[in-house]
C-alpha cells in the first residue's frame, strides 16, 4: 500500500516539481544556434548536437573545473525526452556548482529553468550502495524542432589528473569544442583515440581544439562497443609541484594503485586458518590454488559498495572474509591474500569486462577499466598441461589469469569477454598493459548429436544431445544452472521451437551442470509431429533438425563496422534420421561449403542404407571480422542460412 | 514548521492478539530444508512472511524469512537484485505541498540477521545506506539498502521492520484518494512459501498523538473487503480486523499470454465504503449517482453544443449517422491526454484551461479523454439522442469484481447511446478509435451506466474476430537461385489498426516505417530484407491503415537434387509461442479476438513444371478455424489463407486443444510446393 502511495505521488511530483514558474529568457548564443539553418540528416537520427562545448580550468592546487554548454536539436519524436534531460554525475570528490537550461521551439517559444528544478538521482546500478550521484535538469517546451540547451559548472578534486573529451556520440554532433586553462606550472599530454589528432589553437593562453560536423556512432548487430568506437581525446596534467597525481605511462598507474591498494591483502588470524582448512599443504600446489579459487568464486558473493575513493580501492580482505561479500577487485583481493598464504604471488589485473574498450594503443589511464581479475604466478612443476588462460610473462613467469567474480568459469579458463583483451598488470615495480590470452576455436562450441526417426506420417522423434565447451558451456550455464527444472525445460523446448512446431520434450537433462571443469551436456527426447510435409506421394525432411548457426545481420542497413564474435568456436551437428518403412530417400541437398581467411563451413547430407546422414561444421577463428571482410562474412551466413533450410525429399517405395 | 512537526511523530503500535512481531523460532525444518515441495532446483524459499497493515496506527510491519538453495538467489539478476540484499522504500515528499499535500514515509525497527545451516546466527549490525531515487523541492525519495551478512547457499536470510507514514492533507480534492489507497494483501510471490500471515486493522479513529492528525471524510466508514483466487477466507477478530495464514503457497511462475497477474495471484483488497450501504447493489448504485452528480454540471455547461449539434448533423435525418457525425465533432477535439505531459508552465504558453464544462471544451478545441467523452454525450443529448456516461474497467490491469465496490476499479470514461432499444458502446476519447469499436480492454467486461437515480451496470460487447482483421497481401517473383523479390501490402482494420495508432501515437514517418518493418519482418523468414515504401491511413480511424513494402527473400526456396521447394505461405503465424511447452500453469489469455487474411502470388521462373502441390488445410475448433489453399495459376503459385480465433480466455483444460490448433496452423504454413526442371542452383546462388 505505501509502495502505492509513494508512486503516485513521485508520478505526481515528477509532473509538477520538476519545471516551477520560470520566466523564458533564453541567453543569446542559444539564440545564434537556433538561427541557423537546420542540416538534413538520416530518417532515422533523432537529435543532432548543435555546440558541445567545455572549457576545463586546472587550477593551480590541481583541481579542476568544468564549464560547459550543449545545445541539442530536436528532429524526431523520439528524440524528445532524451534532449530535454540533462546529467551531470559527481560524488564525494567532485560537485555541480550550477546547473541551467532553456529551450527554444520551433514556434520561437522560450523556456528557461530555475536553480530549483534540478534534482539528484543516485546512480548506482550493480552496488548495493555507491555515492555517485547525478545532478539532473528537464527543460520544458522539447518538441521536433526545439533547441534545448543546458549550460553547467562542475569541479573535481580528481584522483588522477586526467580529464576526457568524448566528442563522438550516438547522434551527430556539429560543432564539439574543448578548451583548456592551465594554471601556471601545469602542461598537458593528449592522446587521441580513434579520430584524426588536430592541433590545439591558442588564444589569451588557452588550448583550443574543435571539431565540426563529426559522424554519429551508428547502431549494429554485433559491432565492437561504442566506447571503443568513439572519438575521443584523454588529457593528462602534469605538474612538477605535485607528481604524485600526474601518471603518463601504465607503470605510473600501476604504480598508484599498489599504493592505492597498499595492506589490503593483510591476512587476518580468522582468514589464515580458512586457508589452512581448504588448502593443506600436503596437496599438491594446483589442487590447494583451486580450493582458494573456488572459495573466492563461489563462497565470497557479489556486492558492491563504493564510497569515495572505494570505486577503486578494494576493501581489506579479512573484512571481505568475514562478510564473506564484495565486489571484483575485493574477490580479487580475498583470493590474492589467501594465495599469499600458501606462498603464491599474485597480481591485480585491471581490465573492462567489454572486450574492445581498451586497446592496444589506448593512453594510460583508469577511466577505461570497470573490472578486476588476479594473475596467480604458478611455478612451472605444478600443473601438468597449458591450460588456456595461461600467459607467459617476461619476468613474471606463468601467470594464470583467473576471474573470481564469473561463477561459471573454471581456473585454467577465462571468461569469454576478457579473452583477446587489455589489461593492466599491477606488479611490484609499477604496471603494464598486457594482452589477455585467446582460447584457440577447439576450446570453444557445441557438438550436437541427433538420432532420430521418421515415422510415415511425417512425426520425428528420437534422442538429441549438445555437449558444450569453453564459452558455450559458460553461457549455458548462465542461463540454466541455477533455474529450477521446470525453468530449464521451457528454456530449451523455447530454443527448440525456433526450429520446429507442434512438438514434445521428454527425459531432458542436464549433465555437469554444477561442475563447471567439465562440458554441459544437455539431452532430451523430441517428438515433433508433422516435422516431414507430405508433398503428393514425397516427404520432405529437413536434415539440418535444430539449431541455427548463422550471426544476426541487418540486412537492411550497410555496415560500417567490424563484426564481434565471443570468441573462436567449433560447432558441428551430427544427424541421423532412420527412414520409415516404404519410404526411400529421392533426392538430397547438395553438400555446402565455404571457405574464407577467418572460418569455414561446410555440411553434406548421404544416405547410408534407410538412413539419412547430415553432419555440418561451423569453425570460427577470429573474435572479430574487420570491416573490410563484411562481404565474405555476409556470404557466410547466407550460406549457412541456405544450408539449414535445405529438404530431402523421401518418396514412397514402389 | 507544521510539515517540520511531522518528522516528530512517535508512533505507539498496537497489535492484536496473534501478531507477534518476534523472532520466529528456528526449527530443524528450517535448516534441513534442501529443496522446495514440487520445484526442485528453486534458487530460494520462503520460510516465513508477515505483512499487518496498520491503518489506525499509520504503519505496516513487515517480516521475510527466506532460505537460500542455490548460488542464484545471492548473484545479482537483470535488475541487480539478490535475496541476500534488501532494498527498502522511504519517502519525505512535500512538493506537492501547494496542494496541500504532504507525505513522510519512514522505516523503523530494522532487525536482520543471516542463519547459517549449522545454527549459529549472525546479526546485522551495520545501518542499511540511503540511496537517493529522486531528491529535488523539498522532496526526497530513497531506498534504504542493506546486504545480509555472511550469507552461503543453505543460509537462512530474515528480517523484519516497519514503515510508518503520515500524511498532511489541507486539500479536499485528495481526501479519500492518498489518505488510504486500498490496502491489499499480495499472497504469492515468486518464491514458494511455507508459511505466511497478513493482517488488516482498519482506520478507527487513530491510536496515536499527532500534531497534524489528517481529517477523514469517510471518519466512521465501513470497510470491506474482496478476496480474488483464494479458497481460503480471512477470520475477523477485534470487530473489523482481518487475519490470514496460508501455508505451503506456490510460486507465481509468470507464462506468455496469461490473464493480468492480479487475477492469478491470491490476493485480498480492503476497501472503506459509506457505513449505510445496505448491499452491493446498493453501493454501486451510490458510486454511480456519486459519479453522475460529479459530472452532471460539466455536461449541463452546455452553452453552444446545441449550435455544435446542429451544425455537425446538418441535414442529415439517419439516426446512426446523426450519431456518428457528432462522434466525428467530438473527436474533432484536440485530445491532451494523447499528448505529451505538458508542464504548468507549457500549458501557460499554449494558453491551455482545464475545462470546467463541455462548452469550454467546445469553445477551447481541446480537452482530455474524459472532456471529449463528456462533450460527445452532450452533443448527442442535444440532438436527442438518450445517451449516458458509462465508468468501465481496465482489463489489462483486472477483471471486473462485482465486490470491490469502488469506482477505482472503473475509472475509464465511455459513452453509451441507446438507439432503437440496443445500447451502442462508443469510445469517443480514445483517440483513433472509430465510431462503434471500444478499445479492447474496454470489451467484454462490465460497465457501470451512470444516471440521475444511481449506477446501472450493462455489458460491454465483445471485440468480435471480424472487429481486428489484418490483411496481408503479396504479389512477388521467385528467381533460380531461390530468392524471393516482390511488394507486399498490409492492412490493419479494427482493434489491429486501433493499437498500431496508439502504439505509435509519438512517432513521426520514419519511426512509423520502422515500427511496420520490424512487424513484417517478424512474419516472415529470417533474414528477409524489408523496406516500407508508403504507409497510409494514420489519422482516419474510419478507414483501415494501409502499408506497403518491397520485400527480398533471399534462399527462399531450396534445392533437392532436381527438385525446387518453394514454401507455399510466405507469412508465419506469431501466436505460436504461447504453445511451446507441453503444459501450462494459467489459461491462454488473448487480449482480442483476430482475423488474419492472406492471399500471397509467387511468380516462379521459367522452366519448372509442377510436382506437387500443397493440399487444402483446414483446421477448426470451437473458437477458432484456420483454412489455406493453394493453386497453380499458369507459372503463378497462388495462395489463400485464413485464421479466425474468436476467443479470448482459455482455461488449462483447453490449453491441449488450442495447442494442437496452432501446432496444425504452423505445420500447414509450412507446406511447400515441389517444382521440378529449369537451371536449379538455388544453393548455389549466393
Amino acid at each position: 500500500m505505501l509502495k502505492k502511495a509513494i508512486s503516485s505521488l513521485f508520478l505526481f511530483i515528477l509532473t509538477w516539481s520538476l519545471t516551477g514558474n520560470c520566466r523564458a529568457d533564453a541567453p543569446d548564443w542559444m539564440r545564434a544556434l537556433a538561427r541557423q539553418p537546420a542540416r538534413s540528416y538520416a530518417d532515422d537520427v533523432s537529435t543532432v548536437v548543435l555546440l558541445d562545448d567545455q572549457v576545463t580550468t586546472v587550477q593551480d592546487n590541481g583541481e579542476i573545473v568544468r564549464r560547459g554548454r550543449r545545445v541539442v536539436r530536436v528532429l524526431r519524436p523520439e528524440g524528445r525526452n532524451s534532449a530535454a534531460i540533462y546529467g551531470l554525475p559527481y560524488s564525494r570528490n567532485s560537485r555541480v556548482n550550477y546547473l541551467r537550461g532553456w529551450s527554444i521551439t520551433s514556434k520561437g517559444q522560450e523556456y528557461e529553468t530555475k536553480p530549483g528544478d534540478v534534482f539528484e538521482q543516485s546512480i548506482s546500478t550493480y552496488e548495493v550502495y555507491s555515492d555517485a550521484k547525478v545532478k539532473a535538469l528537464r527543460v520544458p517546451g522539447a518538441d521536433v524542432g526545439t533547441i534545448v540547451g543546458f549550460e553547467y559548472e562542475q569541479q573535481e578534486r580528481p584522483y588522477v589528473f586526467q580529464d576526457r573529451w568524448i566528442f563522438q556520440e550516438q547522434e551527430p554532433v556539429e560543432q564539439s569544442r574543448y578548451e583548456l586553462r592551465l594554471s601556471p606550472g601545469w602542461r598537458v599530454k593528449s592522446d587521441w583515440t580513434n579520430y584524426k589528432e588536430e592541433k590545439a589553437q591558442e588564444a589569451n593562453g588557452a588550448l583550443i581544439w574543435q571539431l565540426a560536423n563529426i559522424p554519429r556512432i551508428e547502431a549494429e548487430p554485433h559491432r565492437p562497443p561504442s566506447m571503443g568506437l568513439a572519438g575521443q581525446v584523454v588529457f593528462t596534467f602534469l605538474s612538477d609541484k605535485m607528481k604524485d597525481k600526474s601518471y603518463k605511462s601504465w607503470s605510473d598507474f600501476g604504480s598508484w594503485y599498489t599504493q592505492l591498494s597498499s595492506g589490503v591483502r593483510d591476512a587476518s588470524p580468522a582468514l589464515q586458518e580458512k586457508v589452512r582448512a581448504l588448502a593443506p599443504a600436503n596437496l599438491p600446489l594446483l589442487q590447494r590454488i583451486k580450493a582458494l579459487a573456488d572459495f573466492a568464486q563461489h563462497d565470497v558473493r557479489y556486492v558492491a559498495i563504493e564510497i569515495g575513493v572505494g570505486g577503486y580501492r578494494p576493501h581489506a580482505a579479512g573484512d571481505i572474509f568475514e562478510h564473506r561479500y564484495g565486489d571484483c577487485k575485493d574477490k580479487a583481493t580475498v583470493l590474492s591474500s589467501m594465495l599469499a598464504q600458501i606462498g603464491v604471488k599474485s597480481y591485480y589485473v585491471v581490465v573492462n569486462a567489454t572486450r574492445g574498450v581498451v586497446v592496444k594503443n589506448s593512453a594510460p589511464g583508469l577511466g577505461g577499466f570497470n573490472h578486476m581479475v588476479l594473475a596467480i604466478a604458478l611455478p612451472n612443476a605444478s600443473y601438468p598441461n597449458a591450460m588456456p588462460a595461461m600467459y607467459d610473462h617476461s619476468k613474471l613467469g606463468h601467470l594464470l589469469i583467473f576471474d573470481p567474480t564469473n561463477d561459471f568459469v573454471p581456473l585454467g579458463q577465462i571468461p569469454y569477454y576478457e579473452q583477446d583483451n587489455y589489461g593492466m598488470l599491477v606488479d611490484e615495480e609499477g604496471g603494464e598493459l598486457i594482452h589477455l590470452p585467446l582460447s584457440n576455436p577447439e576450446s570453444n562450441g557445441v557438438v550436437r548429436n541427433a538420432r532420430l526417426k521418421l515415422l510415415p506420417d511425417g512425426t520425428l522423434e528420437g534422442e538429441i544431445e549438445e555437449i558444450r565447451t569453453g564459452f558455450e558451456a559458460m553461457t549455458a550455464r548462465m542461463a540454466l544452472q541455477n533455474e529450477t527444472e521446470q525453468n530449464r525445460r521451457k528454456i530449451v523446448e523455447k530454443l527448440v521451437s525456433r526450429s520446429m512446431g507442434n512438438f514434445q520434450i521428454d527425459n531432458f537433462e542436464l549433465v555437469h551442470a554444477g561442475e563447471i571443469d567439465k562440458d554441459l551436456i544437455i539431452r532430451y527426447r523430441v517428438k515433433a509431429e508433422h516435422y516431414a510435409k507430405n508433398a503428393g506421394a514425397m516427404l520432405l525432411v529437413r536434415p539440418r533438425v535444430v539449431g541455427e548457426m548463422a550471426g544476426a545481420w541487418d540486412a537492411n542497413k550497410p555496415r560500417h563496422y567490424a563484426y564481434d564474435f565471443p570468441a573462436p568456436f567449433v560447432n558441428t551437428d551430427k544427424v541421423e534420421i532412420a527412414v520409415p518403412e516404404g519410404f526411400q530417400v529421392y533426392e538430397l541437398p547438395e553438400p555446402a561449403k565455404t571457405a574464407l581467411p577467418f572460418a569455414q563451413y561446410s555440411s553434406k547430407t548421404e544416405a547410408e542404407g534407410n538412413t539419412i546422414k547430415y553432419t555440418r561444421e561451423y569453425k570460427m577463428e577470429a573474435t572479430e571480422v574487420p570491416l573490410d571482410g563484411m562481404a565474405q562474412l555476409k556470404t557466410l551466413f547466407a550460406d549457412i542460412t541456405s544450408d539449414e533450410k535445405n529438404m530431402a525429399v523421401l518418396k514412397k517405395s514402389n | 514548521m507544521r510539515y517540520a512537526a511531522l518528522c516528530f511523530f512517535l508512533l505507539i503500535p498496537v497489535l492484536a492478539p496473534g501478531q507477534s512481531e518476534d523472532w520466529l523460532p528456528v526449527t530443524p525444518q528450517d535448516l534441513q530444508l534442501k529443496d522446495v515441495p514440487g520445484n526442485p532446483g528453486a534458487a530460494a524459499v520462503r520460510l516465513y512472511y508477515a505483512h499487518y497493515v496498520d491503518h489506525d496506527n499509520f504503519s505496516e510491519f513487515y517480516y521475510e524469512r527466506i532460505k537460500i538453495l542455490n548460488e542464484k538467489a545471492v548473484n545479482p539478476n537483470s535488475d541487480g537484485k539478490t535475496y541476500a540484499d534488501v532494498e527498502i522504500p522511504v519517502a519525505s515528499i512535500a512538493a506537492a505541498r501547494r496542494f496541500g499535500v504532504s507525505l513522510l514515509v519512514q522505516m523503523v525497527g530494522l532487525k536482520a540477521r543471516t542463519i547459517h545451516p549449522d545454527g549459529s546466527i549472525v546479526e546485522f549490525t551495520g545501518k542499511p545506506f540511503e540511496k537517493t531515487v529522486y531528491k529535488g523541492r523539498g522532496s526526497r525519495i530513497q531506498v534504504k539498502a542493506f546486504s545480509m551478512p555472511s550469507v552461503t547457499v543453505g543460509s537462512i536470510v530474515e528480517y523484519k521492520y516497519r514503515l510508518t507514514y503520515d500524511f498532511s492533507i489541507d486539500s479536499p480534492i485528495f481526501l479519500g484518494v492518498l489518505v488510504f489507497p486500498p490496502a491489499e494483501w499480495v499472497l504469492q510471490s515468486e518464491l514458494y512459501t511455507v508459511k505466511e500471515h497478513v493482517h488488516y486493522r482498519p482506520f478507527g479513529g487513530g491510536r496515536r498523538v499527532s500534531g497534524a492528525k489528517p481529517k477523514f471524510y469517510f471518519d466512521g466508514a465501513r470497510v470491506s473487503r474482496v478476496a480474488f483466487n483464494l479458497k481460503e477466507q480471512p477470520t475477523n477478530s477485534n470487530g473489523n480486523e482481518s487475519d490470514l495464514e496460508l501455508h505451503d503457497v506456490r510460486a507465481f511462475e509468470p507464462e506468455d499470454y496469461i490473464p493480468p497477474e492480479n487475477d492469478l495471484k491470491p490476493s485480498v483488497v480492503f476497501f472503506y465504503s459509506p457505513r449505510d450501504a445496505r448491499s452491493i447493489e446498493d453501493e454501486w448504485r451510490e458510486i454511480g449517482k456519486s459519479r453522475y452528480e460529479e459530472l452532471e454540471p460539466r455536461l449541463s455547461r452546455n452553452r453552444g453544443v446545441k449550435e455544435a449539434a446542429l451544425q455537425a448533423i446538418g441535414a442529415e435525418a439517419d439516426p446512426v449517422k446523426k450519431l456518428r457525425k457528432l462522434y466525428e465533432r467530438a473527436q474533432q477535439i484536440r485530445n491532451l491526454s494523447y499528448e505529451r505531459q505538458l508542464t504548468p508552465e507549457e500549458m501557460k504558453r499554449e494558453n491551455l484551461k482545464r475545462n470546467t464544462g463541455v462548452d469550454e471544451a467546445l469553445a477551447h478545441g481541446y480537452g482530455t479523454s474524459e472532456d471529449i467523452t463528456l462533450l460527445f454525450v452532450a452533443l448527442a443529448h442535444a440532438a436527442g439522442f438518450d445517451a449516458s456516461v458509462a465508468q468501465v474497467s481496465d482489463r489489462r490491469q483486472r477483471f471486473f469484481s462485482r465486490e470491490w465496490t469502488s469506482l477505482e476499479q472503473i475509472d475509464n470514461t465511455i459513452a453509451v447511446v441507446n438507439l432503437n432499444g440496443t445500447d451502442i458502446f462508443l469510445e469517443p476519447g480514445t483517440r483513433f478509435c472509430p465510431y462503434g469499436l471500444l478499445r479492447w480492454n474496454h470489451t467484454a467486461t462490465e460497465a457501470l451506466k451512470l444516471e440521475k437515480k444511481g449506477g446501472v451496470f450493462v455489458k460491454a460487447p465483445p471485440a468480435t474476430y471480424d472487429k481486428s482483421v489484418t490483411r496481408k497481401s503479396a504479389n512477388l517473383s521467385l528467381s533460380e537461385d531461390g530468392t524471393l523479390k516482390g511488394n507486399v501490402k498490409l492492412e490493419f482494420e479494427g482493434e489491429e489498426a486501433l493499437e498500431l495508432r496508439l502504439d505509435t501515437i509519438d512517432e513521426d514517418d520514419a519511426g512509423r516505417k520502422k515500427t511496420l518493418e520490424g512487424l513484417l519482418k517478424e512474419w516472415l523468414p529470417a533474414g528477409a530484407i524489408v523496406k516500407a515504401t508508403d504507409t497510409q491511413g494514420w489519422e482516419n480511424a474510419e478507414s483501415p491503415l494501409v502499408s506497403t513494402f518491397s520485400i527480398e527473400a533471399p534462399s527462399y526456396a531450396s534445392v533437392a537434387g532436381k527438385l525446387f521447394l518453394v514454401p507455399a505461405c510466405l507469412f508465419q503465424t506469431k501466436e505460436n509461442r504461447a504453445f511451446t511447452h507441453a503444459t501450462r500453469k494459467y489459461p491462454v489469455y488473448f487480449p482480442y479476438s483476430f482475423t488474419e487474411l492472406d492471399s500471397v502470388n509467387i511468380k516462379l521462373p521459367a522452366g519448372f513444371s509442377l510436382e506437387s502441390i500443397p493440399h487444402h488445410q483446414d483446421a477448426s475448433m470451437k473458437f477458432a478455424r484456420y483454412q489455406s489453399d493453394t493453386q497453380l495459376n499458369g507459372t503463378q503459385l497462388v495462395y489463400q489463407r485464413s485464421l479466425a480465433l474468436n476467443g479470448i480466455y482459455f482455461g488449462q483444460d483447453k490449453y491441449s486443444e488450442l495447442k494442437d490448433f496452432f501446432g496444425k496452423v504452423k505445420t500447414s504454413d509450412e507446406q511447400q510446393a515441389v517444382l521440378r526442371g529449369g537451371m536449379v542452383n538455388a544453393q548455389k546462388g549466393n
